[in-house]
């Protein structure tokens, strides 16, 4: 059912202006204050782990180490890995837009459990910033894995504050996992079946469940780093009975359902993002929805494809590389579909669409990076190659990302109540996608070459291709900085926005933008299936 | 568990809608623990498959006697535990306060117990960290002593927590802040994660205390 | 480097096994190329077709399609899977030494690489290999975890602290690459390169022969046999002392009875166990006695016991392996 209102019609004050001074911020249970908090915290994360990328590129335009000394490109690089993956990515869409837009996407006043939400940001602010002090002074320097023996035996560091840091902020994640999961099983308004669902709510449905399921077992790993290096209990040390490829097992027996935690909620914003801008049904809701849920029960079985170089058995390679390939199809299906959705739609070219085909393009390229490295005799090669690097962040930054920058614009005048200027939309993202590929493509390159990761000094002759990425990482840096203020200046100067800008299907889309504080004036009842667009758009609609 | 007048409860709908919420949030959160727990236990069983003799010598060492009496204490303080919430069903407080209090009890018992157990295990030089371990030789056997140390240590500050916050309930229904059955949810709640504290308990014991004990 | 070069866009190989990844690799990225241009096109078309405003016919338009999708789902996972099928052929080649390959050791410490060549030539961060022969790396890591890398062999395996990994490869030319450690191993881990030399096999031979050995192995095993009391214990004759110990001669290789009742192969992990960590696996019919030189024996002593104890199970004098 597509909002027909084209004024902000409500008496309420919207939840913005219903209460002012800090404590209404820091003591709030609304869950669009929380959105916002989060919203904060994670840009100023973004911002750190964007310093310490910048560190590394300078120092990769030469050769030589020039610019940092080993050790401090060490631990720049670690902290790099450690802010963006657990203070920025994974917290990113679900805290933010998931947040803000469960409860309106299902007809709800708030989260189910709302100080359990301001709970899960507490502890990312705190975690996040006692683990960035701890990274800033004096640092860390294992990599953001944490490989033993290196970070038990021969780490000199503060590697047990950065662990607890992390620790703490898993259980950030475990309570916006626990409370998406009751909000989706409880919240729904009559009529919503779980077939009427958007699709961005199936995608942190099935994050959450790996949010919930994976986080613990991180927590136990690092509980027996700690336990080793404090303790000289020999858990992952061979001279003391220990196995230092179970640490690999346990670490990465999270850390790979990690990364699907970091792609899902993007996966989802992209589905919200093709239907409104395609003004057309999604094309095949079921598989779509469906392989939300493959992915994350899949996740689960691969995490031995960092392992094949590691010592592990070859037929246990073979299988998780079978395993691996397997979970490729899910992601494919939803490209595919997507892309389909666009045949005979009626599409308005604009900045959340320049995103969205940002994400399938990046997302397909990653993917099938992904799938080279889970070819066993070409991961030989590239593993701890620069290749693995590009293929991670073709995923993490140029689909992840740019999911999260394409929702925020979307969803921004119903957060905000303000329009940002459309031009300068555009043109971030075009900054973006040309930025992107400039960095990372010659680094599947040069992963090919031969040139490892996490490696100071080079050989010369991975000069002209590091400089080429090095220069493309200015461009991107632009990207992002640029909405951060044309963004910031149109909450002062942007246009006032109406209820449903995009005259898209949602219900999210029919309350105010800002919407009040309790969301729905009335309980809506939903007897009209997901991206009720009509089947032949008519004319005149923009 | 918010007081009956609590404006977070504005989400839902109907008090029915509030438990399903609580008790799903609880089984969730229940799960993770069996997550961390299980990753414990597959961490133990791994060590026990690869160096079967040598963990062998360790458990011998172990007070599976104590240990025993402690698994004991546990089940009976569950079994309390479910007394007092048939008692909160009936809105009987006295009842409801008396079977808290003792299940409460018996798992200070636990830990009491567990302290003492600690204790012998450091004066007979077993203990990983604080002792030279020196009546054990061989690696793995140190080692299954140091995951022993942690399992329990980590079982021991949740049964704590438990500990805590059925005092903190305890308090509250005695100042009356929580009457029966309308607040009836924060009790089985508490319940869940008592029972599965239990739980976890009963797959950390054979596999410290029992399995490949020379018989 | 053979030659300086400003640009290079794909890597140099120097083994026929090398040659056959790159054409898997290559074959893999056309068949990805032909599931994913389709998807680039469309997006292209689409947004210029079916933009707000175009007077294109929209009618009948379908919101899932079950052949469509599983066509898509059903194709690109066959190709997918003959694929997965000739990698993993690859790769356990790759994983499976001949048994006739020459055995290099390799100690992998903080920031170094440390090789023993059979008749005793120890080389650092250099590594000399004949063409034409398959070479086997025996490697282990005094300390956190490296991986050996030959980008030019498209090959790599961690090295690891406490057990034997391997790795194995056969040159087809002559020529000087670098190779590198591919697992962050800390501060200097971007220095720890090797140069790999190839050379000819009369060369190699020629090589052999000027560099500065005088014993085998084998040889040096023995001097450190004796040298740290080994023999105290383990010698056999009128020489034996009064602790009764395992006697050594003809056991690699064997079937070992433990204590516990099980068995053990006895390869060069249970003999490094053995001196490392003597409580890990007791033989049946001995007592626990054996003292651990974990603190005087460094993994580069291990292999050349190892060596040494090898050589007892055959008749060679230079201990190569048989």
């Amino acid at each position: 059912m597509i909002s027909e209102t084209s004024h902000v019609a409500s008496t309420e004050p919207s939840y913005l202006e219903v209460e002012h001074g800090l404590k209404s911020w820091l003591l709030t249970t609304d869950h669009k204050r929380i959105a916002i908090l989060f919203m904060i915290a994670v840009t100023f994360f973004f911002f750190v782990g964007s310093l310490a990328a910048g560190a590394i590129r300078i120092e990769l335009i030469t050769p030589q180490g020039d610019f940092l000394t080993p050790d401090g490109y060490n631990r720049s690089f670690t902290l790099h890995g450690v802010i963006m993956v657990w203070f920025f990515l994974i917290p990113s869409i679900p805290s933010v837009l998931g947040n803000f837009l469960i409860p309106l996407m299902i007809g709800a006043k708030d989260m189910a459990l709302p100080r359990m939400n301001l709970a899960s940001w507490y502890l990312l602010a705190g975690g996040g910033l006692f683990t960035m002090t701890a990274l800033i002074a004096g640092g860390v320097d294992t990599g953001w894995t944490f490989y033993t023996p290196l970070s038990t035996m021969f780490s000199h560091g503060h590697v047990v504050a950065v662990i607890a840091g992390v620790f703490i902020t898993g259980f950030s994640s475990i309570f916006t996992g626990i409370n998406i999961i009751v909000t989706v099983h409880t919240l729904r308004a009559p009529g919503m079946t779980w077939f009427r669902l958007p699709l961005f709510v199936w995608s942190l449905y099935a994050t959450s469940v790996i949010l919930v399921l994976a986080t613990p077992v991180l927590a136990i790993t690092l509980l027996l780093v700690v336990a080793e290096r404090f303790f000289g209990i020999g858990v992952f040390d061979p001279r003391l009975g220990g196995d230092p490829l179970l640490f690999q097992h346990l670490f990465w027996f999270y850390s790979h359902p990690a990364v699907y935690i970091m792609l899902l909620p993007g996966m989802g914003v992209i589905s919200e993002l093709v239907t409104a801008s395609a003004h057309k049904r999604i094309f095949g809701y079921s598989f779509v929805a469906f392989s939300s849920v493959a992915i994350a029960i899949l996740g689960f079985m691969v995490w031995g494809h960092h392992m094949f170089v590691a010592g592990q058995s070859m037929y246990a390679s073979m299988l998780f590389s079978l395993l691996s390939f397997l979970i490729a199809i899910p992601s494919a299906i939803k490209s595919y579909n997507w892309t389909a959705t666009y045949f005979k739609s009626r599409l308005t070219i604009n900045a959340p669409f320049l995103y969205t085909l940002t994400f399938i393009t990046l997302f397909l390229l990653g993917g099938t990076s992904g799938l080279f490295v889970a070819l066993l005799a070409a991961d030989v090669h590239v593993h701890d190659t620069y290749f693995v690097v590009a293929h991670f962040h073709y995923i993490m930054v140029g689909a992840a990302v740019s999911a999260y920058f394409g929702g925020l614009h979307f969803w921004w005048p119903k957060i905000t109540g303000k329009m940002y200027p459309e031009l300068w939309g555009r043109v971030a993202a075009v900054t973006m996608f040309i930025g992107f590929n400039l960095t990372f493509f010659p680094q599947f390159i040069l992963g090919y070459l031969g040139m490892p990761r996490r490696y100071h000094s080079y050989s010369p002759e991975y000069q002209f291709l590091n400089d080429v990425s090095s220069s493309g990482a200015a461009v991107l840096a632009v990207a992002y900085a640029l909405p951060f203020f044309y963004l910031t200046w149109s909450l002062f100067k942007g246009p006032q926005a109406i209820a449903n800008p995009w005259q898209a299907a949602g219900l999210e889309w029919s309350v105010p933008s800002p919407p009040p504080k309790h969301n729905f004036p009335n309980v809506p009842v939903v007897d009209f299936e997901a991206y009720d667009y009509p089947p032949e758009a008519t004319r005149g609609r923009n | 568990m918010a007081g009956i007048k609590a404006p977070v409860s504005e989400q839902f709908h109907s008090a029915g809608q509030r438990r399903e919420g609580a008790y799903l949030g609880m089984w969730l959160f229940l799960s993770t623990e069996f997550m961390m727990f299980g990753g414990l236990l597959c961490i133990i069983w791994y060590y026990r498959l690869a160096h079967e003799m040598q963990v062998s010598k360790a458990v011998e060492h172990l007070h599976y006697g104590l240990g025993g009496f402690n698994s004991a204490l546990l089940l009976t303080s569950s079994f309390i535990m479910s007394l007092a919430i048939q008692a909160a069903r009936k809105a009987k407080m006295a009842h409801l306060r008396s079977l808290l209090l003792v299940s409460v009890g018996l798992a200070c018992a636990f830990l009491a117990l567990k302290g003492y157990e600690y204790h012998s295990e450091y004066q007979e030089g077993l203990l990983p960290v604080l002792t030279s371990q020196a009546p054990l030789k061989e690696p793995a056997a140190r080692l299954f002593m140091g995951l022993y140390l942690i399992s329990t240590a980590l079982h021991a500050m949740h049964i704590l927590v438990a500990i805590l916050l059925g005092a903190g309930i305890w308090l509250r229904l005695r100042l009356g802040r929580l009457p029966m059955p309308e607040r009836l949810t924060v009790i089985e709640t508490f319940a869940f994660y008592w029972h599965a504290v239990d739980v976890i308990w009963i797959f950390l014991f054979p596999s410290l205390y029992l399995i490949g004990r020379p018989v | 480097m053979n030659e300086s070069t400003f640009i290079k866009f794909w890597p140099e190989q120097a083994s026929q096994y090398a040659g056959q990844v790159d054409w898997l690799v290559v074959t893999f990225t056309g068949m990805m190329l032909l599931f994913v241009l389709p998807v680039f096109i469309c997006l292209l078309v689409f947004s210029f077709r079916y933009r707000v405003g175009s007077k294109v016919p929209r009618d009948h338009r379908s919101i899932g399609n079950h052949k469509i999708e599983m066509t898509w789902i059903v194709l690109p996972f066959l190709g997918a899977m003959i694929l997965f099928v000739l990698s993993s052929r690859l790769y356990y080649i790759s994983r499976t030494p001949p048994a006739d390959a020459m055995e290099i050791h390799v100690v992998a410490k903080q920031w170094m690489w440390k090789f023993q060549h059979p008749g005793g030539q120890r080389e650092i961060n250099t590594l000399h290999i004949p063409q034409g022969r398959p070479v086997k790396l025996s490697m282990i890591s005094q300390d956190a975890i490296h991986s050996l890398y030959f980008p030019v062999m498209r090959n790599k395996q961690d090295v690891l602290p406490g057990t034997y990994t391997y790795m194995w490869f056969e040159a087809n030319r002559p020529g000087s690459f670098e190779g590198k450690c591919a697992e962050y191993c800390g501060t200097d881990h971007s220095t720890m390169r090797v140069r790999l030399i190839i050379l000819k096999p009369q060369e190699y031979e020629q090589w052999l022969q000027e560099s500065d050995t005088s014993q085998s192995l084998a040889r040096q095993g023995d001097d450190l046999f004796r040298q740290f009391g080994c023999s105290g214990c383990h010698a056999a004759g009128p020489d034996a002392s009064l602790v009764r110990a395992p006697p050594l001669e003809g056991l690699y290789g064997r079937n070992v009875a433990l204590a516990d009742g099980s068995h053990a192969i006895a390869d060069s992990a249970y003999i490094r166990d053995s001196i490392l960590l003597p409580q890990k696996q007791i033989t049946a019919g001995y007592e626990p006695i054996m003292p651990t030189f974990s603190n005087v024996l460094d993994e580069e002593s291990v292999i050349r016991l190892v060596a040494y104890i090898k050589s007892l199970a055959t008749t060679q004098p230079n201990g190569e392996t048989p």
